[in-house]
């Protein structure tokens, strides 16, 4: 529990902060959207000096044949799906041992996911790692299209291990894969350095990877002590000179995680004080539902003030018909008829820029 | 190795380029004419990679070695074998209509729907509801005239949703009425009964409407349904609840010439963006030969359709941008054993036309499956039409969908018609190809408004 007792600058502090969160979120943001096609097309690329011209050709059936079976698998067609999942994996099979090879990078994946949604766990990483082998030939001299192709998967292994309960895997999975997209960091699962440089000015992939990693500690709210520790894990394992608004919302987290409050207010200004909306959206429903918390415990008297601008927040950029089993607004509670409630200034030095800072 | 689809539909859109349109994916690429040159001279290493990834998953692009047919009806198929998460309900709430169209091949009795066969009905829907984890049930009220039997509709919707309620279900409900009776305080209990989709037949201009549906003692009802489909969209619940208004058009040899007046009267009123149109050509019902009396040859129907489909476009009529139809995975009620018809008597069917269509509702008759009131059914296969894809197959009441381009867009489109010995092709057969390039026109944002002043 917080303490109540605080003392005038931490107050300053906190009415500092919901200015600058206020401003931020009135921010517009842009869309972002991870388009994966193009790796196929890389390895193709790759590939084609490879092979016959005819070969090349039957590459390219194969694989939109495996698309279009994972895309029944994901529609929840499970019948069209077993039906044209036979004929996919006979085709496969049927093909010479090279083009095996080289379409492995699709055919093992699609399978993994299908082991995984029938919970056949082990199978499903097994295939995952045949994905991991070849992928180191078959993706060789593109790194970019590696790293693209290999974090994907990893996102997938981190799921397996989520669903099979094997939450230090999934912690250490999400960790190294979270901190290879955002810094570069290499990992056990990729030996060699990756293009990052490349990938990190693609922000949407990145987010993609975030939102799609961190959604599943969200489905279950007795799920929270394992994102606490996927969240100190990566505060303790990311580089110390990190400074951008990813490595400040962790660290904001964790020291919210930590009931370190002067430290939260701190890292979490960090993150929105340029009135910027730079987070992908999961993490910032996660950083602001915990905050809620915090000013709830220790700041009862912006509790309404802070929540009233979030929950709009969330209600027009967060909250979808998709995700509303595990996005919720935020509890304003009952409101207690004695307790004056702070509206948040917005005049004077406390108020939060609205226009971009250079 | 690899050969172009026979369910493909081609059409130049200039020089260079061509549109292509699969109707086994109902994926529409523009391609250039020389990608098509090279597929027939089998030159596909000269394609480039995301051109033939385009080419095989529109499937317009397919080995040379596959059986497309038996692709395309197995999915129908394994389709009509898969079980829907929904279960859908056309009632029959009432037996009796007002109207009197020379076209109509029921024979109206004055019964409506009981509150005893109401109560039964729902017994029969809750058993089996429950005997499957459905997610939700849709209900199309149609008649004879529905709103005949509001009292059975009421009743019976009460029950539903308070069915679908306790359960956590979906509930939707459609109606299709000839729109005399809906004045505004029966829209109004509609939708709060959660009928939000209507149907309702407007046959051209007033006269010619009037000449077509007319009621019993030959009164005329253009007017009055008119102002009851006014009222209604302006009503707050229309935009409220998202409720939606099909304008259905009956067309025959006597009233396809008002059709457009009919369209531009609509304009005029002002609630051309709030309804939607729908032509049909008059067909055979019952075997009452409506279609030899005063029908439409289709390529004629086919052609006066088109025309319309872009006087509706650059009106702005609602709904009016949807122009080639969706890849198909069941035919019709018929080939859904998730989907029955139940009329006033409690009698469950498989098509619409069965009931009150002497040919088809006698003692003893093959297309009543079962009845509400003893939840005995029958096995579909065993009946007529019961194993429809396997009809198609064998080429069974003369039926040529076989060979059809159209086939996977279409289903047979209505096994009874073909039954009855009367060809079923829908009217996009016969302008499909300016439907494609509408609809291409369409997807590049093409100014509408050039082309057909209002």
């Amino acid at each position: 529990m917080w303490s109540t007792i605080l003392a005038k600058p931490m107050r300053h502090k906190i009415q500092a902060l919901i200015a600058y969160i206020q401003s931020a979120l009135s921010q517009p943001e842009e869309a972002n959207h991870f388009d994966r096609n193009h790796i196929f097309f890389t390895a193709l690329s790759l590939i084609k000096a490879k092979v016959s011209p005819e070969d090349r050709v039957t590459i390219v059936y194969v694989f939109t044949e495996i698309e279009k079976t994972l895309s029944l698998l994901r529609a929840g067609e499970s019948e069209a799906f077993s039906t044209k999942f036979n004929r996919t994996q006979a085709l496969y099979k049927s093909l010479d041992e090279k083009l095996r090879f080289y379409l492995g990078v699709s055919f093992y994946p699609m399978r993994a996911y299908y082991g995984y949604i029938q919970k056949k766990y082990e199978l499903a990483a097994t295939d995952l790692h045949r994905f991991f082998s070849i992928s180191q030939t078959a993706f060789k001299d593109h790194l970019e299209a590696k790293t693209l192709a290999i974090c994907e998967q990893h996102l997938n292994l981190f799921r397996i291990h989520f669903s099979a309960q094997q939450y230090d895997q999934a912690r250490k999975t999400a960790t190294d894969l979270l901190l290879l997209a955002m810094y570069g960091l290499e990992t056990p699962f990729i030996s060699e350095r990756l293009a990052h440089q490349a990938v990190a000015e693609n922000q949407s992939w990145q987010a993609y990877l975030i939102n799609s990693a961190l959604r599943r500690y969200l489905y279950n709210t007795h799920h929270q002590p394992q994102l606490a520790d996927l969240i100190h894990s990566m505060c303790q394992h990311m580089p110390k000179s990190a400074s951008d608004a990813f490595s400040d919302a962790i660290k904001g987290l964790d020291a919210l995680y930590e009931e370190d409050l002067e430290e939260a207010l701190h890292c979490i200004s960090l993150v929105f004080k340029d009135g910027e909306n730079r987070l992908p959206k999961i993490l910032r429903y996660i950083l602001l539902k915990q905050l809620a918390m915090a000013i709830k415990d220790a700041f009862p008297d912006y509790e309404q003030a802070y929540i009233r601008s979030v929950n709009r927040h969330i209600a027009e950029h967060i909250l979808r018909p998709s995700n509303s089993g595990y996005i919720r607004l935020l509890d304003i509670g009952p409101i207690n008829r004695s307790t004056k409630i702070r509206e948040i200034p917005q005049s004077s030095a406390i108020q939060a820029p609205t226009s971009r800072l250079a | 190795m690899y050969t172009l689809s026979k369910y493909v539909v081609i059409t130049d859109l200039d020089a260079d380029y061509k549109l292509i349109y699969s109707t086994r994916t109902a994926r529409f690429p523009r391609i250039r004419a020389e990608t098509l040159d090279r597929i027939a001279h089998n030159e596909l290493d000269h394609i480039g990679e995301k051109t033939l990834a385009t080419l095989f998953d529109s499937e317009i692009l397919v080995p040379r070695s596959e059986d497309e047919f038996e692709t395309v009806i197995q999915s129908f198929e394994t389709a009509a074998q898969s079980r829907s998460d929904t279960l859908s309900y056309t009632i029959q709430p009432s037996a009796n209509c007002q109207l009197g169209c020379a076209y109509c091949g029921q024979v109206h009795e004055k019964l409506n729907l009981s509150a005893h066969q109401s109560e039964k009905i729902y017994r029969y829907i809750e058993s089996e509801l429950s005997a499957h984890p459905y997610k939700g049930i849709a209900i199309t009220w149609y008649g004879a005239e529905p709103l005949l039997g509001m009292n059975g509709i009421r009743d019976l919707s009460h029950k539903l949703l308070a069915l679908t309620q306790k359960n956590e279900l979906r509930y939707r409900a459609s109606i299709i009425t000839n729109g005399l009776a809906m004045k505004e305080h029966i829209f109004k209990e509609l939708v709060d009964l959660q009928v939000t989709r209507y149907q309702i037949t407007l046959d051209g201009t007033q006269e010619k409407h009037d000449n077509s549906r007319f009621t019993k003692k030959g009164g005329k009802t253009y007017k009055p349904i008119l102002k009851n489909i006014v009222t209604a969209v302006h009503h707050p619940l229309y935009k409220e609840k998202k409720c939606g208004i099909l304008i259905r058009c009956n067309v025959h040899r006597q009233n396809y010439a008002s059709i457009d007046k009919l369209i531009q009267a609509l304009y005029d009123l002002g609630i051309h963006d709030q309804i939607s149109m729908d032509f049909a050509p008059i067909h055979d019902w019952g075997n009452n030969q409506a279609d030899n009396d005063i029908g439409l040859s289709p390529e004629f129907f086919g052609a006066l359709e088109i025309e319309w489909m872009l006087k509706l476009k650059a009106l702005g009529f609602k709904e009016s941008g949807i122009l080639l139809p969706k890849r198909v995975r069941e035919t019709c009620m018929l080939t859904n054993d998730q989907s029955e018809l139940i009329d006033a008597k409690g009698r469950i069917s498989y098509c619409w036309e069965t009931p009150y269509t002497p040919d088809f509702d006698y003692e003893g008759s093959p297309f009543f499956i079962g009845h509400v009131n003893t939840q005995d059914k029958k096995d579909r296969k065993t009946l007529p039409l019961g194993n429809w894809y396997e009809d198609i197959r064998a080429e069974n009441h003369n039926t040529w969908c076989k060979g059809c381009t159209f086939l996977p867009v279409c289903g047979g489109s209505c096994p009874t018609s073909w039954y009855k010995g009367k060809p079923a092709c829908p009217s996009f057969k016969y302008n499909f190809e300016d439907r494609m390039v509408m609809q291409y026109l369409e997807d590049v944002e093409y100014d509408f408004s050039q082309t057909h002043a209002p």
